[in-house]
């Protein structure tokens, strides 16, 4: 009798298997995307930090593609400007690539962005970074010269590791964009080890709603635990799972440049939720600096 | 009739040493590249960037003639011979390969290729180079989060045994663009507009960047020594290395301030 039952029961189980792989699904590349899976097993998670104000809606907005000749242009005023005897010097069209004996500038035009950076080996560590103050001036002067420069900026300095990074971060309303701006690092005696930089522009397209934070940290803990539906929207990113304890010092919103494929399309508002993260089997004690990303946007509502 | 000796003799040595020299030039390397069917199905554009890989490395690196792609890989083509696998057909049998994918399962810290959902190649499962049976790999690129995380380095290491270097990622990874393997292909080989770089730097500078989809990246990589490292480009490298049981680390990441940091040394 057992016998009977388990065989129509396995069949229905592989049948339902094999419907619920095949089943069409939209796939949407807007938003955030990993290749990463769950957590294996359960984590505590403590906040030292309350869910910020924000408002119902919050603007998204447009990106203005940069056209063929606006990109030609900024790519070889750039290069002009950081080059004195190129012997590399090549565009397909979409990326720009210069270099020489030192130096590399790659502009990448569906990507919107470029960088400049030493070639060869950096030297792993600088024991004596330039002071905040230094680093700010030497940068600022650069951007200048490099006419760089954005309206409105959120300075700031991040010092130790390999170089002394100054980010020139573009603020929308009351919000600092992730990636927006310039990012200058410098090097024990201010030389350039590498500029980079989005070069968008962008124009308001529609006020979304937002979703509540404490709606995002639901999401957060989710995906910790879960991971990314195989199928369906993308909402998160966490830079580390297998997280056994998470500590969350900070929680706000800043803009994000994404949507479209591999042209981004809008820039749009997303949770950060920073702080530290111990993974399951790492050392105790040891803790990694964590970022969780949440889409705020409601594309339910909106 | 001396001269005649003489003349045929010295013929016959320079072509001797001509026709072994073509086959040094000629030595036929191979590339192979994989897409995890899970992540193919999701997308099939993930499959064109690892195809579109092994054919810039087939056409542009010198020497590799040889290539392979598949969107269906199974773990027996990372899991070496006398584990049980196939690897001297497929990632052991090619100079450089690659596979992209969500990573796989991790017991005790020790880490694992995911081949969803064909199953996992564990960390002490793999073994690379031509110090094992009919091996050949010089340069893995794993395209997966978190595999070299740092509770699985003490597996990882004894994976490489005559292959140069395990590129991969100790953080999870972001790849929005679907382009990522035929750039670093193109870094690679210097196709246009790219020039030619490291293998180390080609592989650090596609999959860390300041853009939204970059960001984030911790890449690393295990040499076998800081000379390779350091040295080593995707066609020129000694393929018979000294092989013993310290192996070098690198670690790359961008600060939160942007500023691409790196740490290194021996493990």
């Amino acid at each position: 009798m057992k016998a009977k039952l388990i065989l129509p029961i396995i069949i229905i189980a592989i049948f339902t298997s094999i419907v619920i792989l095949y089943l069409p699904s939209e796939t949407l590349q807007e938003g955030i995307f990993g290749l990463g899976g769950g957590n294996s097993l359960l984590f505590n998670v403590v906040v030292n930090t309350s869910f910020p104000e924000v408002p119902e809606n919050l603007m998204v907005y447009k990106i203005i593609p940069v056209n063929q000749e606006e990109a030609n242009m900024f790519a070889y005023d750039l290069a002009r400007k950081l080059f004195k005897n190129l012997i590399h010097n090549a565009t397909d069209g979409e990326v720009y690539c210069f270099a020489d004996e030192t130096s590399e500038l790659e502009v990448n035009v569906p990507l919107g962005w470029f960088r400049y950076m030493k070639r060869g080996d950096w030297g792993l560590l600088r024991p004596q970074p330039l002071s905040e103050e230094e680093a700010i001036a030497k940068a600022k002067s650069i951007i200048e010269e490099l006419n760089l420069t954005l309206p409105d900026t959120v300075i700031s300095v991040n010092r130790g590791g390999s170089a002394t990074a100054v980010a020139f971060r573009m603020r929308i309303g009351n919000y600092t964009a992730d990636t927006l701006g310039v990012y200058i690092s410098l090097g024990e005696r201010g030389e350039v080890l590498c500029i980079e930089g989005l070069i968008y522009r962008f124009k308001p397209d529609k006020e979304f709603k937002i979703i509540k934070p404490k709606e995002a940290y639901e999401i957060l803990l989710k995906y910790i635990r879960y991971g990314h539906p195989p199928k369906g929207p993308l909402v998160c990113f966490v830079n580390y799972k297998d997280i056994d304890n998470l500590i969350i010092n900070k929680i706000n919103i800043r803009y994000k440049v994404g949507g479209g494929y591999p042209q981004r399309t809008y820039v749009f508002p997303i949770y950060v939720f920073e702080g530290l993260c111990h993974c399951l089997y790492t050392p105790p004690g040891k803790y990694e600096s964590f970022i969780g990303i949440i889409d705020a946007v409601d594309r339910l509502a909106s | 009739m001396k001269r005649q000796v003489k003349l045929f003799t010295v013929l016959f040595v320079l072509s001797f040493l001509t026709s072994s020299l073509c086959c040094m030039e000629l030595h036929a390397r191979g590339v192979m590249g994989a897409c995890t069917r899970e992540l193919y199905e999701n997308n099939t554009q993930w499959y064109y960037d690892v195809s579109g890989f092994v054919s810039i490395i087939r056409q542009y690196a010198s020497g590799y003639s040889e290539g392979f792609s598949t969107y269906n890989p199974y773990p027996y083509m990372w899991i070496d011979t006398y584990e049980g696998g196939l690897d001297h057909l497929y990632a052991d049998y090619y100079e450089a390969s690659l596979i992209l994918g969500h990573a796989g399962s991790v017991l005790g810290g020790k880490t694992s290729i995911g081949f969803a959902p064909n199953g996992n190649a564990w960390a002490d499962e793999v073994y690379l180079g031509y110090k094992t049976y009919q091996g050949k790999s010089i340069f893995t690129f794993i395209v997966q989060c978190g595999i070299l995380r740092d509770t699985a380095i003490g597996y990882w290491k004894w994976a490489l045994n005559g292959a140069h270097m395990i590129l991969s990622f100790k953080s999870e990874v972001t790849n929005v663009t679907s382009i990522d393997c035929r750039t670093l292909a193109k870094r690679l080989t210097g196709v246009y507009p790219y020039p030619k770089d490291s293998v180390r730097w080609a592989f650090i500078k596609t999959f860390i960047a300041n853009d939204d989809a970059h960001k984030n990246n911790v890449v690393r990589i295990i040499a076998e020594d800081n000379n390779v490292a350091y040295n080593d480009y995707i066609d020129q490298y000694n393929p018979y290395i000294t092989v013993d049981s310290s192996k070098y680390m690198q670690t790359w990441w961008l600060g939160s301030d942007g500023n691409y940091t790196g740490e290194g040394g021996w493990i």
